[in-house]
């Protein structure tokens, strides 16, 4: 008999006597999404809230939403919330977790948000070890404003910014956070999961874990990149989006886990992903 | 050049320090029980935003009283000069001059532009004074102070660029130009 996931006081039957055997997990308001169809933002603020309510962190967190689609992530999360201006969630979570160290602190940022005009915030929280979780939510583009590029759009691709593609010697090479991110001292946990299957969504959920635990084991700095889709920017179906992660960015962006810092809070050493290309990589 | 400072204890905006806002979690069981909150500054939805704009206009009304100025030998000036900031000095100190020799003109020192003292200045103009604004850009105040004045008066305009530093006897010729210009 399949094991109801989610939300652990959620009704096993529902009215009609159905066996419910998938639930909103409790951490999560009941209400319609106003993402596009196929877009990640709902996986993974889903996995946000399986793990708020496996950790038991509901009544001890505080969300620091950012600019960029998910900054309605607070309309969907019921966790208390505070909306930072665009890319500077890190140190807005700076403050919250240093007046209240025992409060479960995280950001939800996009790659327009973290990598752009937020490169300098989220730098400087890692480099200093702030105890806060990172949810870094990479699709290469700025969703919200229409799809203009982004530090990590791929060589090639079209944006309404670069309608002839990134072209390297005019916009440079994409960004890769994880791996300049698992570089600054005061990180603690630093992986790359991704959206795109069932297998690797579960696998990122056990990297946000330990993004997550790394902050309340007081260890450091949590950080994890999720690739994810915007079909809509992308002018691709879901399915196609969905592709397009798996062909195209997981080669440029390699999954796995950058580092990983021991029990006693003295660093770890880096691993490089299996994946990884070499040092140029991409195309 | 600073404006003096008059130090004050920051009055407690907040009686209640707080507790209707505070972010720390919330209870979703037991006495302390509560939805969650949410700060910010995002309201998209229809009237949503449109609430959200008249409760900034509101704030924004209420700062007009906020607005603060110093008048120079306006009394029986038949010219005010309009002078701000660094230029509001050296132009009190070519009024000063010009008052040795025995000319009406006074100074009008707008110490905020936002929100800008229009009331004040609008009284003056009803007392039949005219104006000229000195200003260390191309010409930006002048359009509050036209503005403030527009229904009994206008103002001349004296522009320094910006990059030279001029002292109040560059300023006395304008003014005596404003002053004999009926
Ligand atoms: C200071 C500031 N600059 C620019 C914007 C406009 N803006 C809103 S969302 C956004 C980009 C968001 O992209 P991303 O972080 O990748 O989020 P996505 O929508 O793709 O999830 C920009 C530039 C803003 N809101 N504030
Ligand atoms: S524009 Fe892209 S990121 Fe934004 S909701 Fe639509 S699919 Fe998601
Ligand atoms: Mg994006």
């Amino acid at each position: 008999m399949p094991k109801t996931q989610g939300a652990a006081s959620a009704p096993k039957t529902n009215q009609t006597g159905e066996e419910l055997v998938f639930t909103r997990p409790a951490s999560m308001v009941d209400r319609a999404t106003h993402y596009c169809p196929g877009c990640h933002h709902g996986i993974a603020h889903r996995l946000v809230g399986e793990l708020i309510d496996e950790l038991g962190l509901k009544e001890n967190t505080v969300a620091v939403c950012s600019i960029g689609c998910s900054v309605f992530l607070y309309n969907y999360i019921d966790v208390d919330s505070v909306e930072a201006p665009h890319g500077r969630a890190p140190a807005v979570a700076t403050g919250v977790k240093r007046a209240r160290p025992d409060k479960f602190v995280f950001t939800y940022q996009g790659d327009g948000d973290l990598a752009s005009i937020g490169m300098a915030e989220i730098m400087h929280a890692a480099n200093r070890g702030e105890r806060m979780s990172v949810v870094f939510v990479n699709n290469t583009v700025y969703g919200m404003t229409g799809g203009q590029m982004a530090p990590t759009t791929l060589i090639g691709q079209k944006t309404t910014t670069c309608p002839g593609g990134r072209c390297k010697d005019r916009e440079g090479s994409p960004i890769r956070m994880s791996e300049i991110i698992a570089h600054l001292g005061g990180t603690a946990f630093c992986a790359r999961g991704s959206l795109d299957s069932v297998k690797n969504i579960r696998q990122a959920k056990k990297y946000m874990r330990q993004a997550f635990e790394v902050q309340t084991k007081g260890l450091g700095f949590g950080f994890v990149e999720l690739l994810a889709g915007c079909p809509t920017n992308w002018r691709l179906s879901p399915l196609a989006a969905n592709k397009r992660i798996t062909d195209e960015m997981i080669p440029y962006f390699p999954l796995g886990v950058f580092k990983e810092v021991e029990g006693d809070g003295t660093c770890g050493s880096m691993l490089a992903p299996e994946s990884a290309p070499g040092a140029e990589g991409g195309k | 050049m600073k404006e003096p400072i008059t130090p004050r204890e920051p009055k407690k905006v907040d009686p209640e320090e707080g507790a209707g806002w505070r972010l720390i979690g919330a209870p979703s069981t037991g006495k302390g029980k509560r939805d969650h909150r949410i700060i910010k500054s995002l309201f998209l939805m229809d009237g949503e935003l449109a609430g959200q704009n008249k409760k900034l206009q509101a704030k924004y009304d209420a700062w007009k009283k906020l607005a603060d100025f110093e008048t120079y030998e306006v009394k029986d000036a038949e010219l005010v000069v309009v002078a701000f900031g660094s230029i509001g000095r050296i132009a009190k100190n070519a009024v000063r001059s010009l008052r040795a020799k025995g000319k009406k003109v006074g100074l009008f020192r707008p110490k905020t532009l936002y929100p800008f003292p229009e009331k004040a200045l609008e009284k003056l103009a009803k007392e039949g004074k005219r104006f000229l604004t000195i200003e260390h850009n191309l010409g930006q105040m002048v359009e509050d102070v036209r503005l403030s004045v527009r229904k009994h008066a206008d103002s001349d305009l004296f522009c320094v660029y910006p990059g030279n530093m001029p002292s109040p006897d560059d300023f006395e010729a304008p003014i005596l130009r404003a002053l004999g210009r009926k």
